[in-house]
């Protein structure tokens, strides 16, 4: 803003115009107190601190009590990124909310929370099931175990049952032998 | 509202479905403050990252910056907008760097300090905060009376006051200063 258009506004309204001379008075003022100068400001608190953005909101709500406001206008008055940041959230909020929000940020936003985990099944069934249910490499892993399991019990039973066939026809061999060779003894 | 009371309980239990609701209620006013923000700068290009990063600052760590949120003491829509201007703020402040030429950093950007700027030690007793913060207003923020008295939540008459008495107060004490 133009200091023409300051000053003809504070006319209008019968106050002190705003001139070129007191923009200037209020530079000088700021140079002169900016930097290593030991006094005051101790009300606005610790410089280099970040200001509490509850106390702003608060402030800006028009909620706190006169020494709580004051102590935050100090801080304000004192502290240029603080004032910025007043500036900046008072503009927002009498803008507005911005209702076109772009459909990405809010498939993002909402994917950084992810679904509560399911409470964990008990039990062989819920054992069986989980094995079942692995996702991905897990599951081939397990399927590769069963069939393993599998083939092991597969041969297992063959040579049993190929034993079992041995025996058997050498018990008839014999028998057979017998009957064919009148010079043997008795079976029994 | 964008919060009911009993909404930021369930959000802070982790509930995926209240943090999709807040997600639909709040971005509206991050994305408006960020937007807002870095439009001047001439980064609005950014705005969606910048917002992503206000979302990412509210449920990280267990939710710790949410848990700070009191109902009793402000709206959460206005704490929601000052937490997404300061992460605008910060950004551009990150990409500020002292090795940037002039040259090709845009004009915009410049108004932003890469760091933050140095407070001002006003004399005990010389100004009452308000009245600093009127000259800071209109002198520094280059705000209408109407603008800074809408941004300190007063009439603009009692800024035309502050303003009149703040400059009255400064020329005695600089004058002093000269004859002493």
């Amino acid at each position: 803003m133009t200091d023409d258009r300051l000053e003809r506004e504070m006319s209008e309204k019968g106050e002190t115009a705003m001139t070129a001379e007191d923009r200037a008075l209020w530079r000088k003022a700021r140079d002169s107190w900016t930097g290593p100068v030991e006094v005051g400001a101790e009300e606005a608190g610790e410089e280099g601190a970040e200001m509490d953005p509850l106390l702003l909101a608060a402030y800006l709500d028009g909620r706190l009590d006169g020494e709580e406001g004051a102590a935050v206008e100090a801080r304000l008055a004192a502290d240029p990124a603080a004032l910025d940041l007043m500036t900046a959230s008072r503009e927002a909020l009498a803008a507005g909310p911005d209702e076109a929000v772009p459909e990405a940020l809010l498939r993002r936003a909402e994917g950084l929370v992810r679904p509560a985990p399911l409470p964990p099944r008990k039990g062989l069934f819920a054992a069986l099931t989980a094995a079942v249910m692995m996702p991905g490499q897990a599951a081939w892993v397990g399927f590769a175990a069963v069939l393993m399991l599998a083939s092991v019990a597969g041969f297992e039973l063959g040579q049993t049952g190929l034993d079992n066939v041995a025996m058997v026809a050498s018990t008839l061999g014999r028998e057979v032998t017998l009957g064919l060779d009148p010079l043997a003894g008795p079976l029994l | 509202m964008i919060l009911e009371d009993h909404e930021l309980e369930r959000l802070l239990a982790g509930e995926k479905a209240a943090w999709d609701r807040f997600v639909a209620r709040a971005a509206p006013v991050i994305f408006g403050a960020v937007r807002r923000r870095l439009e001047p700068a001439g980064r609005l290009a950014d705005a969606e990252d910048v917002a992503q990063d206000v979302f990412i600052k509210l449920c990280k760590t267990d939710y710790r910056v949410l848990k700070t949120y009191d109902p009793a003491r402000a709206r959460f829509s206005t704490w929601l907008t000052v937490i997404a201007s300061t992460t605008a703020i910060d950004h551009l402040r990150r990409l500020k760097k002292p090795a940037d030429s002039l040259d090709v950093v845009p004009e915009a950007e410049l108004s932003v300090e890469a760091k933050e700027p140095a407070w001002l030690k006003i004399p005990p007793g010389l100004l009452s905060p308000r009245q600093a913060l009127v000259l800071e207003l209109l002198y520094q923020k280059d705000l209408t009376p109407a603008e800074a008295a809408e941004a300190l939540g007063v009439d603009p008459q009692t800024v035309r006051s502050m303003h009149h008495k703040a400059l009255t107060r400064l020329r005695a004490h600089f004058s002093e200063e000269t004859e002493g």
